[in-house]
């Protein structure tokens, strides 16, 4: 049992990493702590649904088909609600992308409705390994999950543009100096970021049920891994959905499936109180 | 200045009158929850508006405070007066001791943190089920009643005897407002939210008043919280809902943050608005969403702010 319970967790983990890394690389470059940003998760998996599940795609075409509905969307929402606030107030910026989150989701609840939705994928076959009963779309999210994390990975450290996000994320006004298109960089990381989101939508929406509220519930789950992993930091917020993912897992499994969702709260409340700029965070003084 | 206390005081007068006219239930309705959500947005408006701090905690503590009621009301028959007086210090009590931990955070983590605490309190009033009964919610509280030494009991139970109650809270709360922000407690506070390291350095001890302001705002919801429960009889765990937050926030925003008068028009118009458009809840959600976002890039300052700005310019053109 413990071996399944594990591998549930990493399945989580790796949805947990896709878009938590999209949320922690926005901050990073762009200082917006994006309310919006479970919605496009939500929306990766409602345009699968709408695809597969609909129009009778399959669902190996519906997946760009959603990674690029997703980025369009993402993209209109940067151009006429972020990119504007981007020099006024922090707090104008966190009411912006919860007004966007607000229609975002009520919209979904309008066109589909608020019941769970179920996809079927081609891969929904059931497959045993070392007694772990699994399905093969739990396996490709997995796999795809682990390799985005390597490519991204080498992305943000050997090229030039994955430099260049660290560089703006570091400091914005040595990166004008040398030259870094800052306004490139900041669509670029928005891009990359719901990108991710549409994707792992669009993985797990074979495993899980989709509706409407779903990106809300993944939002609060993603807050607390980037305050785990400290708010702007990559490598802590993979690591961090790594650990509440079997976290919640091994509890649900072994304790109790209400304490499950309360995990994620209690880990980030004590966070915030022992060490605010996370487990994995340099030391910041703050005002 | 005269002037301003007689037009304050004829717009009282006004709404005084008001149910000797006739006005139907629902008209009486809709101004009592008027009067609810005014509260609880002024709440909100401290802390955004006075102190500059985003907390998304405001509607948690209105539904602690509706909780504290119902239940020591349900559990141990305590009488209105006291378990309003409890709803508003239990819920200032909690955010006293967690606006320690949470202003300590950066401004970025204060508002991550603030809604962690609203949904750890949805968690724990679902999920508590020996205490809060869970999503069957807490029904039967008792309406307000007021015993008074000698006199015979007054029970606030008819539309009219709430719109009354409300009334007077309300005029208590702002007249309350006005007045701690013309103080000495209300400059620090402006202070602060103007430029936080300045104020440090006149010697304004920034964190005791953003705790005391956290404090203050979550006393404010409690007492919304705790009427509120006693008038709809009921709560459940959708007090705990986004939604609360969503109809505060644009209340406070397309109102006008830091401007008293401009919220009030803002709870007089996001009460009043869905009615007439007689929406159905997604439809009205999505509308309020687009209300919200082209306000916050077109009228930043909102309907007081944009007010206050234009007497400000006349005032200048006369000198």
């Amino acid at each position: 049992m413990l071996l399944q319970h594990l591998a549930n967790g990493l399945l989580i983990s790796g949805i947990y990493a896709l878009v938590a890394v999209g949320f922690t690389l926005i901050f990073g470059v762009l200082g917006v702590i994006n309310f919006a940003h479970g919605e496009f998760y939500m929306l990766g998996a409602f345009i699968i649904f709408f695809f597969a599940g609909q129009m009778g795609v399959s669902y190996y075409w519906s997946i760009p088909l959603s990674i690029l509905a997703s980025l369009m969307v993402g993209i209109l929402v940067e151009r006429t609600s972020i990119r504007p606030l981007l020099e006024k107030s922090f707090e104008s910026m966190v009411i912006c992308t919860f007004a966007v989150s607000m229609i975002l989701m009520n919209g979904t609840l309008l066109i589909w409705g608020a019941e769970p939705r179920i996809i079927q994928s081609p891969l929904s076959a059931p497959v045993s390994l070392l007694e772990i009963a699994f399905t093969y779309q739990r396996l490709l999210v997995l796999v795809v999950a682990i390799a985005i994390s390597i490519a991204l990975h080498l992305f943000l450290q050997r090229t030039k543009p994955g430099k260049a996000i660290r560089a703006a994320a570091q400091n914005k006004e040595a990166c004008q100096a040398v030259g870094i298109d800052i306004a490139q960089i900041s669509r670029l990381t928005f891009g990359l970021g719901i990108g991710l989101c549409g994707l792992a939508g669009a993985l797990v929406a074979p495993v899980y049920s989709v509706f409407p509220t779903m990106g809300q519930i993944a939002m609060f789950k993603i807050f607390a891994i980037v305050i785990l992993g400290g708010l702007g930091n990559v490598k802590g917020a993979l690591l961090a959905a790594l650990i509440l993912g079997l976290g919640e897992s091994l509890i649900a499994g072994y304790v109790s499936a209400t304490l499950k969702d309360g995990l994620a709260f209690l880990v980030m409340l004590f966070i915030l109180l022992l060490r605010p700029e996370g487990i994995f965070g340099k030391a910041v003084r703050t005002l | 200045m005269k002037n301003r206390n007689l037009l304050y005081l004829s717009i009282l007068a006004l709404f005084g009158v008001l149910p000797l006219v006739g006005l139907s239930s629902y008209t009486l309705h809709l101004l009592i929850m008027i009067g609810i959500f005014l509260i609880l947005s002024q709440s909100f408006n401290l802390m955004i508006g006075y102190v500059g701090l985003l907390s998304l905690a405001t509607s948690a503590f209105f539904g602690v405070g509706a909780y504290i009621s119902a239940l020591l009301s349900l559990h141990f028959n305590t009488s209105f007066p006291l378990c309003f007086l409890a709803a508003g210090f239990g819920s200032a009590l909690v955010a006293a001791c967690v606006g320690i931990p949470f202003l300590r955070l950066s401004k970025h983590s204060f508002v991550v943190g603030t809604l962690a605490f609203l949904l750890i309190c949805d968690l724990v009033s679902r999920n508590w089920t020996s205490v809060t009964r869970g999503p069957m919610g807490l029904p039967g509280i008792p309406s307000p009643r007021f015993h008074i030494p000698g006199l015979p009991a007054i029970a606030v139970t008819s539309k009219v005897s709430h719109y009354y109650f409300i009334l007077i809270l309300v005029c208590l709360v702002l007249f309350f407002f006005v007045k701690l922000i013309d103080s000495r407690l209300g400059r620090a506070f402006r202070s602060i939210r103007d430029d936080e390291v300045l104020a440090k350095s006149m010697g304004v001890h920034t964190s005791k008043y953003k705790w005391l302001a956290f404090t203050i705002s979550s006393f404010m919801a409690g007492i919304a919280g705790s009427y509120y429960a006693h008038y709809i009889l009921f709560v459940d765990p959708l007090i705990f809902d986004l939604y609360y937050l969503e109809v505060t926030l644009i209340t406070v925003i397309v109102g006008g943050a830091g401007t008293i008068w401009g919220v009030v028009a803002g709870a007089f118009i996001f009460t009043i608005l869905p009615e007439f458009l007689r929406l159905a809840g997604g439809l009205r959600l999505v509308i309020y969403g687009f209300i919200l976002l082209l306000s916050i890039h077109l009228i930043p300052d909102g309907i007081g702010g944009i007010i206050n700005n234009r007497l400000k310019r006349r005032r200048l053109v006369k000198a």
